[in-house]
């Protein structure tokens, strides 16, 4: 029998970390398998529609090729690179957001590693090496996709350069680009653990991570608009510097030979992003290296919060006048949301869509000016009205799916035990509460005052009213077969078939956002259609609401989640 | 009196618990003692109605669990043999969820709480996730929150894992005073050491029946047998020593 080389102590810490990078860190045991398949569905249909994007590519540059003149090629070219570097950026943003919790060597690493006969250094390299091997694989997937694919696709007769240095050009963009967005993200996130005290380090790495991955998404729009709207950017105009792809642009315009004094400087501030990221992580790593006991210890005992006691007077206070059995559900609900960073990252990411399709429309609008002036456009009106809809519409569904998503089912015992026919409606009532207190109040308050400027204080205060009424009727559609205590049930993702799910959120959002919209328009021009639509509003809120209460007295609360039940018969037999 | 009648688990044919039934009175302390598997767990969870017996049934002073769950459950106390616990929370916040949910109003409810944090030495750790506390830590929180409402039957499932000597001499203190009040208390454990010096009566279960029942009374008698010895006869386990050389011989082999 031969033997093969034996793994040196560094070969195998990096194998088991380089594979620990693709178990993300903040899905808890009872959450990873179904938000796992959420991600990995989300992927590969990301995946599945980027079979179109060099036929679309090629489709737009021949097009411009057969133009009589360059400058429609050029200016596009430009919007497509920076759109590409956008996008290259964004997914390893994304992925570095993702796995930020694995990237240091951390309190586990230290309770099991530092018993074993391991240097620090080996630990360290291992990471280290770990973390290059992961992201070399999504940056290289970005080179060939986005550097190589795109400057290939986007060639033509109009083209400034030769095919080998335009590839050339912009595949080394793409990659500094995407190394730059890794390192920045993580350096990011180091920084703040790192610098943040004692008791809130915890705390800080999950809100960290919640608020990169919520900015990240929030970002979208604005690299949507990036490949159709390149015009700024022959504008020259100072807001690039603000922008990091852009520096990237300008690198790529070096690398290609311009002399452009604009895109020297873009190049410049590229160069010190590149720098300042790489020497930010170096810098955690090496304060983490030297203080790796302290700081992987830190969180042995650490409090979590020093304000616990005001935090829990105040919350007595409230709870003073709800049931114990409803104080109790939503205290544990508000908690565990504020702790949880699977719950906040679900949240926030759910949420982020829905804020970035508002900024997006309120960008579509064919003018800001009118805020200034009486005269709405329509589409303007539009974006301005349905703005709160599609808040409460995304945060009302974030948030309901946060709370399907189990935490410690085995620590559910204390449910099961406590479990009274006679207290089950205060149980449910938590999670009402949750929804309006998480979601319709906080995207109404956020939408006012637009509303206030774009509306003026009468038309505002109905549409706020219609809002509220509307917000509602929302929370008691979604919590209309709700028979769960939040986090404690398990959770079987995709039971219904792709396509039923997508059809079924399309109709809802076409329902909630653009019939909702379009009846509020009507009730701002109209007080008898106000009159009507506030009635039936409530008359409908309270048919449910009864039907809901009625509902959960004779139902039982589930722990357990099943697939549907509507089994299709085949007609086989003969009749 | 707490009464467990025949009671029977199978799960699809296999039977876990066959025909189980014991009785404990007012002020008395039943060990209930078995190998791993001999259903000690699946039993305690019927008793406590996280289990649906497939056959017999569980009577609290006269109330069955089968018809009145509520009722039995809002009367004991539960200390499960694993510490799960949502561990994002403090112990404070634990209990006060636990209290919650008996339906404990928060007036009276916090300054239970602090008072218990303080007693079972917890209150400095007050701030701190049940995520880093220790075993043994763990243990006192799920006490605290076992004893919070006031319960007739207390079950504890190996209470005293992770205990320190000082904790363990409390828990055991504690446990003594509880019965004198009139309550009950079930005790599973593995520890023949303590069940010996806590528990009035021992119910030896082994794969899933009743092997043996005895009166702790009639073992401290001279000449008695110990309860390692009954247990090591009942479970047919005298002698371990050829184990114990196996495993050895295993270890110095390369």
């Amino acid at each position: 029998m031969t033997r093969g080389p034996r793994p040196t102590p560094v070969a195998e810490l990096t194998r088991h970390f380089f594979r620990e990078l693709f178990y993300l860190r903040f899905l808890t045991d009872a959450g990873a398998d179904s938000v796992r398949r959420t991600i990995i569905a989300i992927i590969a249909g990301l995946f599945s529609l980027t079979i179109f994007f060099p036929q679309l590519i090629v489709a737009r540059y021949v097009a411009l090729s057969g133009r009589p003149t360059p400058e429609p090629y050029r200016i596009a070219l430009l919007g497509g690179q920076l759109f590409t570097i956008c996008l290259s950026m964004f997914i390893s943003g994304l992925l570095a957001a993702l796995v930020c919790q694995s990237v240091f060597p951390d309190e586990t690493d230290y309770r099991i590693l530092r018993t074993l006969p391991l240097t620090r250094r080996v630990i360290f390299g291992a990471k280290g090496l770990a973390l290059l091997a992961f992201s070399s694989i999504f940056i290289a997937a970005a080179v060939v996709v986005f550097g190589i694919g795109f400057a290939v696709a986007s060639g033509g007769r109009w083209a400034e350069h030769s095919l080998l240095i335009g590839v050339c050009a912009h595949a080394t963009t793409i990659g500094v680009a995407s190394a730059c967005a890794v390192a920045a993200v993580l350096s990011i996130h180091g920084s703040i653990v790192l610098a943040s005290p004692r008791s809130w380090s915890k705390s800080a790495s999950v809100a960290s991570q919640s608020a990169m991955i919520g900015v990240l998404i929030l970002s979208l729009p604005l690299i949507v608009r990036t490949a159709g709207d390149a015009q700024f950017i022959q504008s020259r105009t100072w807001l690039l510097y603000l922008a990091p792809p852009a520096w990237f642009l300008g690198l790529e315009q070096m690398l290609q030979g311009s002399h452009d004094p604009y895109f020297a400087r873009l190049a410049v501030c590229a160069g010190l992003g590149c720098v300042g990221s790489i020497v930010a992580i170096g810098s955690c790593y090496l304060v983490l290296y030297r203080r790796f006991e302290q700081v992987a210890s830190r969180s042995f005992s650490a409090p979590l919060h020093r304000s616990g006691k005001r935090r829990r007077a105040k919350t007595s206070r409230s709870d003073g006048r709800r049931h114990p059995v409803e104080a109790a559900v939503t205290a544990f609900t508000l908690t565990t949301l504020r702790r949880s960073g699977l719950h906040q990252i679900v949240f926030t990411s759910i949420v982020a869509c829905g804020v970035a399709l508002t900024v997006n429309r309120l960008l579509g609008a064919p003018s800001l000016s009118w805020i200034e002036t009486s005269q709405l456009p329509s589409a303007g009106m539009i974006a301005v009205v349905a703005a709160p809809l599609v808040l409460m519409f995304f945060s009302v569904i974030g948030l309901r799916q946060t709370l399907m998503v189990p935490l410690e089912l085995r620590a559910n015992w204390v449910f099961r035990l406590a479990l009274d026919d006679g207290l089950r409606r205060h149980q449910m009532d938590a999670v009402e509460r949750a929804l309006i207190r998480f979601c319709l109040a906080p995207s109404l308050a956020l939408t006012l005052p637009l509303q206030l400027i774009a509306l003026g204080p009468v038309r505002s205060i109905v549409e706020f009213q219609l809002n509220a009424c509307a917000g509602l009727l929302l929370v008691e559609i979604v919590t209309r077969k709700w028979r769960r205590i939040p986090f404690t049930c398990t959770y079987i993702p995709a039971r219904r078939p792709l396509v039923h799910t997508v059809l079924l959120a399309f109709t809802a959002y076409t329902l909630f956002v653009s019939v909702g919209s379009g009846l509020i328009i009507a009730s701002l021009r109209n007080r008898s259609i106000w009159l009507i639509l506030t009635g039936t509003l409530l008359a409908v809120i309270v048919a449910l609401r009864r039907h809901r209460l009625a509902e959960c007295e004779r139902a039982g609360v589930e722990f357990e989640d099943s697939l549907p039940d509507d089994v299709q018969l085949m007609p086989l037999s003969p009749t | 009196m707490f009464e467990a009648r025949s009671l029977t688990k199978r799960y699809n044919g296999l039977v876990a618990v066959d025909r189980v039934s014991f009785q404990i009175q007012r002020g008395e302390i039943l060990g209930y003692l078995g190998p791993n598997g001999s259903g000690k767990s699946t039993t305690i969870n019927m008793v406590v109605g996280l289990l649906e017996p497939s056959d017999g049934s569980v009577n609290l002073d006269g109330v069955s669990m089968a018809d009145d769950p509520v009722a039995c459950k809002r009367r004991i106390g539960y200390v499960p043999e694993e510490p799960y616990l949502y561990a994002h929370l403090t112990a404070g916040e634990y209990l006060s969820l636990v209290g919650g949910l008996r339906g404990l109003a928060r007036s009276r409810l916090e300054p239970r709480i602090t008072r218990l944090l303080q007693l079972f030495a917890l209150f400095d750790s007050r701030y701190t996730a049940l995520s880093s506390f220790s075993k043994g830590m763990r243990q006192r929180v799920l006490l605290a929150a076992a004893l919070l409402h006031d319960p007739d039957l207390l079950v504890l499932d190996e209470p005293f894992s992770g205990l320190d000597v000082s904790a363990g001499l409390l828990f055991r203190t504690l446990l003594q005073l509880f019965v004198r009040e009139g309550r009950m208390i079930l005790f599973s454990s593995h520890r023949l050491d303590v069940v010996e010096k806590v528990c009035s009566a021992v119910v030896i279960l082994h794969h899933g029946r009743i092997a043996a029942r005895t009166e702790m009374a009639a073992m401290r008698g001279a000449g008695a047998p110990s309860l390692e010895d009954v247990f090591a006869h009942v479970t047919g386990e005298d002698d371990y020593t050829d184990v114990a050389r196996d495993i050895l011989a295993v270890m110095r082999d390369r």
